[in-house]
């Protein structure tokens, strides 16, 4: 398996550092989840920010449900601010994808 | 025995505390301390989280250093801010309130100390500005607008008395060029290409700089003080990202692809004056942001990370190109 996933909490400075970055892959993802590299460094990366462990399928679904928040914020928004505006096109309302 | 003098012809160096990684790449010693060897290691640059800005701000100008930068204005999404946001290196304040009631994506150039940034957007009235403000680290004053059509968006280089502003999205062409000399804008010499807004090099000169991207297929210009030339593109088009640097050395992050179905990215790119290279990536794609700070040590904060105005961020990270690192030589 090539990813491990988790979820923790960005607290800032230090919370993940240069080092770690080079020594496994590393995304965020909404609902403060994290796809993180499955090597040694990874793991010992989510003990350190003391991560709790999911399956994909549970990150999955937190991502999920934080884009479907998204979703009914988005369709709550007047029409006016949900037309597409030049040079901010990407605007859009949000999809769900699929975690790496 | 085999010994590292036999091998490598000079000896190992016995040290009770290990050097710094930065000055010592590529060397080896024995740590009598720990009792273990080490080695410094120069690794890819790498972006490392950062302290959260105070509050949700996308589209903010950005200029300076990653010890003093500065951002201004921005989104919230609604309704714009007239503030200022200070970075020290560590922690994010709160700085001064500009005298228009809100604005973001300005053409902002200068210091934490000493910046100046005009046009941009307002939401109150609606629409783009050629206003201009200067900022002395604590206070910002009027200054005079620029004198083209009003535009946001673009990019913008060197110091509050020697600036230049380029490209920009506005109606009609986007490759106009205004100098600053502290006082006034003056129209300079446009682009060769409509560039909208680029991927700015926040930190170049008046007479060296480089618009990169925009909405085009990421075309990139390099301004020598007297003419625009075109360079090699970026790898990834994009649009509306961060970035920081100078002609010689600079680097791009994040942004959105200018066409259907518009992607946000989280990846690099650095440039070495010649080309561009793939760079690591920040954790999350986030567009509409800038970013500040050189090709070796930048910072990008806030910005849209989804795929709406509904998720803006506070997550910041700060660049570090190339990264030391010390570590122990396993033995066995």
């Amino acid at each position: 398996m090539a990813n491990t996933y988790c979820t923790a909490t960005n607290w800032g400075k230090d919370f993940f550092t240069h080092e770690d970055r080079n020594n496994f892959y590393l995304s965020g993802h909404p609902g403060d989840v994290w796809v993180v590299g499955n090597n040694a460094a990874g793991v010992s990366w989510i003990n350190r920010v003391t991560g709790t462990g999911k399956t994909k399928a549970e990150a999955q679904a937190i991502v999920d449900g934080k884009v479907e928040e998204s979703q009914a914020t988005w369709d709550a928004l007047p029409e006016a601010e949900k037309a597409p505006t030049a040079g901010f096109e990407s605007l859009t309302r949000p999809e769900k994808y699929i975690l790496p | 025995m085999a010994t590292y003098k036999g091998i490598q012809g000079y000896s190992v160096q016995k040290l009770t505390t290990d050097p710094t990684a930065a000055d010592t790449a590529g060397q080896l010693w024995y740590n009598s301390t720990s009792g273990a060897f080490k080695i410094s290691t120069e690794g890819a640059g790498t972006w490392a989280s950062a302290n959260a800005i105070p509050a949700n701000r996308s589209k903010a100008g950005g200029c300076g250093i990653t010890t003093a930068g500065l951002y201004v204005g921005g989104s919230e999404p609604t309704p714009t801010l007239n503030n200022a946001l200070e970075f020290d290196g560590t922690d994010w304040t709160i700085g001064g309130t500009m005298n228009q009631p809100s604005i973001y994506s300005t053409f902002t150039a200068g210091t934490q100390i000493a910046a100046v940034a005009s046009g941009g957007y307002s939401e109150s009235p609606a629409g783009n500005k050629t206003t201009t403000e200067e900022y002395n680290g604590s206070a910002w004053a009027t200054g005079n607008a620029m004198v083209g059509t009003a535009r946001d968006g673009g990019g913008a280089a060197g110091i509050q008395t020697a600036a230049i502003a380029f490209a920009g999205n506005q109606t009609g062409t986007k490759k106009l060029v205004e100098d600053y000399d502290g006082t006034c804008w003056t129209a300079g010499t446009a682009l060769t290409s409509d560039h909208g807004r680029c991927m700015g090099a926040q930190s170049g000169t008046n007479t060296a700089t480089l618009c990169i991207g925009g909405d085009n297929a990421g075309l990139v210009e390099d301004w020598n003080g007297s003419a625009w030339t075109e360079v090699n593109n970026i790898n990834t088009s994009r649009q509306f990202g961060g970035g920081g640097g100078t002609s010689a050395a600079a680097f791009i992050v994040g942004g959105y692809n200018p066409s259907p179905p518009y992607a946000k990215y989280a990846n690099t790119e650095t440039y070495d004056g010649t080309s561009w290279s793939e760079g690591g990536d920040i954790s999350a794609a986030k567009a509409y942001v800038y970013a500040f700070g050189t090709a070796s040590s930048g910072v990008i904060g806030g910005g849209v990370t989804g795929p709406s105005s509904t998720s803006n961020s506070v997550t910041a990270e700060v660049w570090t190109n190339p990264v030391y690192t010390i570590k122990t030589v396993t033995v066995s």
